[in-house]
């Protein structure tokens, strides 16, 4: 089964279908991905593309209406509510937009929790944590709460929480979206960083600056894939063929709205 | 369940009642009114009782009482013989006997005069009445075998006869007759009219002359062994039913069927008042229900933030579900302080008789965290179900 498992990410013809009173919304409309380990891909499209909904099934936050998929060799797609929560807590470390820290935790408790949820030993878990800590170089701020941290170090907290598991995927949710430019500099420095350490990093944007970043990027549009390119070699033209191509789909998408 | 998610469970519960201080305490009130109010009014009932039971025990475990019932054939009775008799033949279980009648007279001194009550008895009515005396002395045997004209006076009739001097020696009349004082009772409720200090006594020989009565109806018998004394009364009960040829017309009975009689009434009483009690600690739980609820419409970020780095269902449910027990044992144990805390200080001002139960003190504590479950689960699964994206999405 694990020598199989060839793809950290493998999704097969997943549709999600949401009901909005008679209508059928088809968020994600027959997807096929696949993501091998060590990669760093983007997921880019506009709002209403089903972006979202692609990423909180790569999450495991969700089960699609059909399809299956399977992360790191295990299948999420047809499981119960607990085994989903088992399988984010020792496969994903996620990073959220609003950085989403418990604001009543200090930055070590914040780390510590997903190990908790895990039931990882007390001596362990304190090993993670300071690891964690010291690798996004906030260790000496461990015991502040979020609020006395600016939105930079809140977003590292939530680098480390995501880190801090040894997690096989790290996916970021516009890691950079509420941040000035200066940080969200620093924050995608470390994203590089964490790459190059051997991480498989999947970031989901609507901003091309950030997605152009990736080895790979990945457009997504009527919950269709349009686009997969790889984005690891300097080849500018077909990057700025992509960049208007979206730029086109976040037009259209606006003029529908 | 591990140790480890089960103690921080235990300190977010913790950190969130704290951190909402003048909530939990609002939320808290219920329980510990709840709480507090069974353990005063179980202290109470427990007191009444005690006070019934010391005052019961006081005239004697070991007295039995024999009660002829009157509008009997005449014919057909138990006289002082027949009891004296009886009580010689089982000296080995019964220690004492006196007969026993009472009857309203007018007391005289010089001009003053008084109605009151008289009793009159032998000589053993003074243990088996508990009585005790200021002065003078009890009845002898002489007295009683001779009809002397002597009598016991209580304080009220000292007061107000022979204001308020010890009238031992003194002579009194008692419905024109003249009698001698040869003792006085010690005062028992304030020297009051109508109360214990006010009687008389005379020797149940004399009463028996100078009220021409010629059946006494009542006698007091009292047990060697007070730990026999239910064995003795039905003995006594199947003698009187032998020498009467029939089990009705007179009456049998004992302190510690009283005794018995008492403590379930009071039992009931007590049991009552706690449950009433125990509404409000319900009532308690519903306020617990509520906050919760709020509490999780609150947290739904949090709840979503928490499930999506890896929460299981049980673990959200966990930590609600020991917030509301958290909130309600604290409560709770608010509330064992203020009771008790009331029970000591009733205690101390002697404003009542009160005994803490403390068979209570533990009931309304589990029955507290009960309540902290039972109306706690509603909205801990409520947040346990709550669906991570939409979670997360909410503000």
């Amino acid at each position: 089964m694990k020598g199989r498992s060839v793809y950290m990410i493998r999704l097969e013809n997943i549709t999600k279908t949401y009901k909005m009173g008679e209508t059928e919304v088809h968020a994600l409309a027959g997807v096929s991905l696949h993501i091998s380990p060590h990669e760093f891909v983007a997921i880019i499209g506009p709002s209403g593309s089903g972006k979202s909904t692609l990423m909180n099934m790569i999450g495991c936050l969700d089960v699609p209406t059909g399809g299956r998929y399977w992360i790191d060799g295990i299948e999420g797609s047809k499981m119960k509510d607990n085994d989903l929560a088992d399988l984010r807590s020792k496969k994903l470390g996620f990073i959220f937009q609003q950085y989403n820290l418990l604001a009543k935790l200090t930055a070590y408790e914040n780390v510590e929790l997903p190990l908790i949820y895990r039931q990882i030993g007390a001596a362990e878990r304190q090993k993670l944590v300071k690891s964690a800590l010291e690798r996004v170089g906030l260790w000496d701020k461990a015991h502040h709460k979020p609020s006395e941290l600016s939105g930079g170090q809140q977003q590292r907290v939530s680098i480390a929480r995501a880190l801090a598991g040894r997690p096989a995927l790290i996916l970021a949710d516009e890691p950079t979206g509420a941040l000035d430019s200066k940080s969200g500099i620093e924050i995608m420095k470390m994203m590089h960083e964490l790459h190059d350490e051997g991480n498989t990093i999947v970031i989901i944007t609507h901003d091309l600056s950030i997605a152009k970043q990736a080895k790979r990027i990945v457009t997504i549009k009527d919950g269709l894939i349009v686009d997969d390119a790889d984005n690891s070699k300097d080849c500018k033209g077909a990057e700025n063929v992509k960049a208007s191509d979206l730029h086109d789909n976040m037009n259209t998408a606006a003029a529908s709205l | 369940m591990n140790l480890t998610k089960f103690s921080q469970s235990f300190k977010m519960s913790m950190k969130s009642i704290l951190s909402n201080k003048g909530r939990s305490a609002l939320t808290m009130l219920g329980i510990v009114i709840g709480v507090a109010s069974v353990i005063i009014l179980t202290g109470i009932g427990g007191g009444a009782t005690k006070s019934i039971t010391d005052s019961i025990s006081a005239m004697g475990t070991g007295r039995i009482t024999i009660r002829m019932l009157r509008g009997r054939d005449s014919s057909r009775t138990i006289d002082i013989d027949d009891i004296t008799a009886y009580k010689e033949d089982n000296s080995d279980t019964i220690s004492m006997m006196s007969p026993y009648l009472s009857s309203s007279v007018t007391v005289k001194n010089g001009t003053d005069n008084l109605m009151t009550t008289l009793d009159a008895c032998d000589v053993d009515y003074k243990t088996i009445g508990s009585l005790s005396l200021a002065s003078g002395r009890f009845f002898t045997a002489n007295d009683i075998a001779n009809r002397k004209k002597v009598c016991i006076v209580g304080t009220y009739e000292v007061q107000e006869l022979f204001g308020g001097v010890d009238p031992v020696g003194e002579n009194i009349k008692i419905n024109g007759t003249i009698f001698e004082i040869i003792g006085v009772y010690e005062e028992q409720a304030d020297s009051e009219e109508g109360s214990d200090d006010d009687k008389i006594t005379i020797p149940y020989t004399t009463a028996m002359r100078f009220l021409k009565t010629k059946n006494i109806q009542t006698f007091y018998l009292y047990a060697s062994d007070e730990d026999n004394v239910e064995q003795v009364t039905n003995d006594v009960k199947r003698y009187i039913t032998q020498k009467l040829g029939t089990s009705e017309g007179f009456n049998v009975s004992n302190m510690s069927s009283l005794l018995d009689t008492m403590e379930e009434t009071t039992g009931t009483m007590t049991a009552m008042l706690a449950g009433i009690a125990g509404i409000s600690l319900i009532v308690g739980g519903i306020g617990i229900m509520n906050i919760m609820t709020v509490s999780v419409s609150e947290r739904t970020r949090e709840i979503g933030i928490r499930k999506a780095i890896g929460a299981r269902t049980t673990d959200i449910l966990l930590q609600f579900l020991i917030e509301s027990v958290v909130l309600s044992g604290m409560g709770g144990i608010v509330g064992i302080i203020l009771g008790i805390g009331a029970g000591w200080i009733v205690t101390k001002t002697g404003l009542t008789t009160y005994v803490t139960q403390y068979d209570m003190v533990v009931l309304s504590f589990v029955f507290s965290l009960f309540v902290g479950i039972f109306f706690g689960l509603n909205p801990a699964k409520k947040a346990a179900k709550l669906n991570p994206i939409e979670a997360l999405r909410s503000e």
